[in-house]
């Protein structure tokens, strides 16, 4: 069963990635060469002494320890974290622009990972259940070959067939920006934004549900060759009964884990999907930042999604170990 | 078919998790003799799957090396109208500014396989490199080694390498050192987990008995056990090279020289294919990547399962 040694050891491991993350985050802008006022000094045709100014009033003139020390604080103690004013949403401080745009991604990740969960489960299940038949052949077929299919390129697939000749769903865009509501609780809009949501959902699932399939196809194979499923059958237990209640369940375990260790993958599938869509989330935000380099908005992005995802990870090991009393640690 | 808890297994080794091994389970596989790999070639090429994979990687890789004989045009000539649709002439139609896209597709296979060929091969070094290290090494070292590892995985790679590659500036060897320098920490923990496993079955002890040292040891016993796991690994890595070079020339990040696969959906994107009935320009370059995935999915996949006995029992 789980010890506290194991979940003081674990806590640790995550204080540490977290600590050594927040090191990386601080030193990716530093490392680049030309600091962000020099460049925009050099892009906008800044005089020496502007540029003098814009090193002091960002902070830039003290040593790196200093700028480090004032780094940690401003992250660590301050809540919301600080980290500064964006450069090109000047002069909103970073964490209003990410939390502006978080939702918007956030409510794409959600959807299409439940969406993409439950169809890869359902189809592993069934392949599974129909081994050897021409349905597990298709499906496996079709994981496989989508198994390592672009995501901006079904994006794009999805784009030609439902925006030129079949055009069901708006293609860019997450919400209709002509009309504008008293409030967001309103039917007419939650359709609108399940509509604009629907092709970027659509084009997550389908290049991302393959790995759940594929595992789930293996675990439910090797569960179906356990005792206690022969045992069923012999009892007389609905055949229904005996593949989701006796063998999926089991089977599912490591999907679970999967689910969560994914959500690193599909953020950064998200990011570009959002790109092609023009979908207002994190990617887009992250993708304007570095063009614009607008390093502060950079910062506060990766920081946003490492946490979120080490925090994931983080219960999805603990998760494990209460889901499934056989591991052992 | 048996207890099939490898899955689980495999994902909770890959976790850095200890679980418990049967240890007399490889003790029939003569250490890094000739045999042995002859046995697992023999075996893999018995599989159908391997083969179709196989033949498929072969195919494009032939394509990809005999480019300037096989494609028809110059993938950067303009050659007349645009958009014109798939014919005779130009079997897979003209782009925006009227260039063979078929060309393109037959370049990208060299430039889009170069990258997933580097960076599979530089992340494969970098792997076994730093996960031998972490299990031969003093604990702190390894402990160290990890959290990298643990850090590296868990910020999001594909906008870090998107970031980098941004500001480290459009050329194909900047794309090929980053998206290396972030694809190395799976392999490195798979290494590092396969090799503790190693080290701990009887042949070691009796090569330890005999008199050999940590160096040879680790050189000549435990990483010719983890080679067959590595090339299936090293395969595998191929199309996430190929699809990581994609995206970011899909994103217009990509060496604008070069026509990789990435670069052709680009075009395609800014050119307004979709809306200009350049279907087969849009739908080429993916679906190649996606055959490329599949035939690396095969091929690693089932060297994967014959080299390894204990995935072998599904």
């Amino acid at each position: 069963m789980i010890s506290a040694r194991y979940i003081i050891r674990r806590t640790m491991n995550s204080l540490v990635t977290y600590a050594a993350a927040l090191a990386l985050i601080f030193a990716i802008p530093r490392l680049i060469p030309g600091s962000p006022e020099e460049l925009m000094a050099s892009s906008y045709r800044l005089p020496g002494e502007v540029a003098a100014e814009l090193r002091h009033r960002f902070g830039l003139d003290q040593p790196l320890t200093t700028q480090f020390l004032k780094y940690i604080s401003n992250v660590i103690l301050k809540f919301p974290p600080d980290f500064g004013i964006s450069y090109s949403y000047y002069p909103a401080p970073v964490w209003q622009v990410v939390t502006t745009y978080l939702p918007w991604t956030l409510f794409l990740l959600t959807l299409s990972s439940v969406v993409t969960a439950a169809l890869g489960l359902l189809l592993g299940v069934l392949s599974a259940w129909k081994r050897g038949s021409v349905v597990e052949t298709l499906v496996s077929g079709v994981s496989m070959f989508l198994l390592s299919t672009p995501y901006f390129w079904i994006a794009m697939i999805l784009i030609m067939v439902f925006g030129v000749y079949l055009p069901i769903f708006p293609v860019a865009g997450a919400y209709t920006s002509t009309v504008i509501y008293d409030t967001p609780f309103r039917l007419d809009y939650i359709r609108d934004v399940l509509a604009h949501a629907a092709l970027p959902v659509m084009s997550l699932v389908i290049s991302s549900f393959a790995s759940y399939t594929i595992i789930m196809r293996d675990n439910m194979v090797s569960t179906l060759g356990e005792d206690y499923i022969t045992t069923a059958m012999a009892k007389g237990v609905k055949t229904r009964s005996i593949i989701w209640r006796h063998a999926a369940r089991n089977a599912m375990l490591p999907v679970v884990t999967l689910f969560i260790l994914r959500l690193g993958t599909i953020l950064g599938g998200a990011i570009v999907t959002e790109a092609v869509f023009s979908y207002p989330g994190v990617g887009s935000l992250l993708f304007n930042a570095i063009l614009n380099q607008d390093y502060p908005v950079v910062q506060g992005f990766f920081y946003v999604i490492t946490v979120m995802v080490i925090i994931a990870n983080y219960f999805a090991d603990l998760l494990y170990i209460f889901m499934d009393p056989r591991v052992k640690y | 078919m048996r207890f099939g808890k490898t899955p689980r297994r495999a994902l909770l080794r890959e976790r850095g998790a200890t679980v418990r091994q049967d240890s007399d389970e490889n003790l029939s596989s003569v250490v890094g003799s000739r045999h042995r790999w002859v046995e697992i070639a023999v075996a893999v090429m018995h599989e159908k799957r391997a083969v179709a994979g196989l033949t498929i990687l072969l195919a494009f890789v032939l394509m990809g090396s005999f480019a300037p004989f096989i494609s028809p045009y110059d993938p950067f000539r303009l050659l007349g109208k645009p958009y014109l649709q798939p014919s005779s002439q130009h079997i897979l139609g003209t782009d925006s500014l009227g260039r063979d896209v078929f060309s393109q597709i037959i370049w990208g296979a060299r430039v889009s396989l170069f990258v997933g060929g580097v960076v599979a091969l530089s992340v494969a070094t970098i792997g076994v490199t730093v996960g031998l290290l972490s299990a031969t090494s003093h604990p702190i070292v390894d402990e160290i080694l990890m959290r990298l590892c643990d850090i590296l995985i868990i910020i999001p790679k594909l906008p870090l390498t998107i970031f980098v590659a941004a500001v480290l500036g459009r050329g194909i060897w900047n794309i090929i050192a980053v998206l290396a320098a972030f694809g190395w920490p799976q392999m490195a923990r798979m290494v590092r987990s396969e090799a503790l496993s190693i080290k701990q079955r009887p042949y070691v002890d009796a090569a330890r008995m005999s008199g050999a040292g940590q160096l040879r040891i680790t050189f000549q016993i435990i990483l010719p056990n983890l080679l067959p796991l590595v090339i299936a690994n090293a395969i595998l890595a191929v199309i996430s090279g190929v699809i990581s070079e994609a995206s970011l020339s899909f994103l217009g990040l990509g060496d604008p020289s070069q026509m990789s696969w990435g670069t052709v959906i680009y075009f395609s994107m800014i050119g307004g294919a979709i809306y200009n009935g350049g279907w087969a320009w849009v739908a080429a370059p993916g679906f190649c990547i996606s055959l490329i995935g599949l035939g690396t999915t095969f091929l690693g996949s089932t060297i994967n399962v014959i080299s390894n006995p204990r995935l072998r029992r599904r």
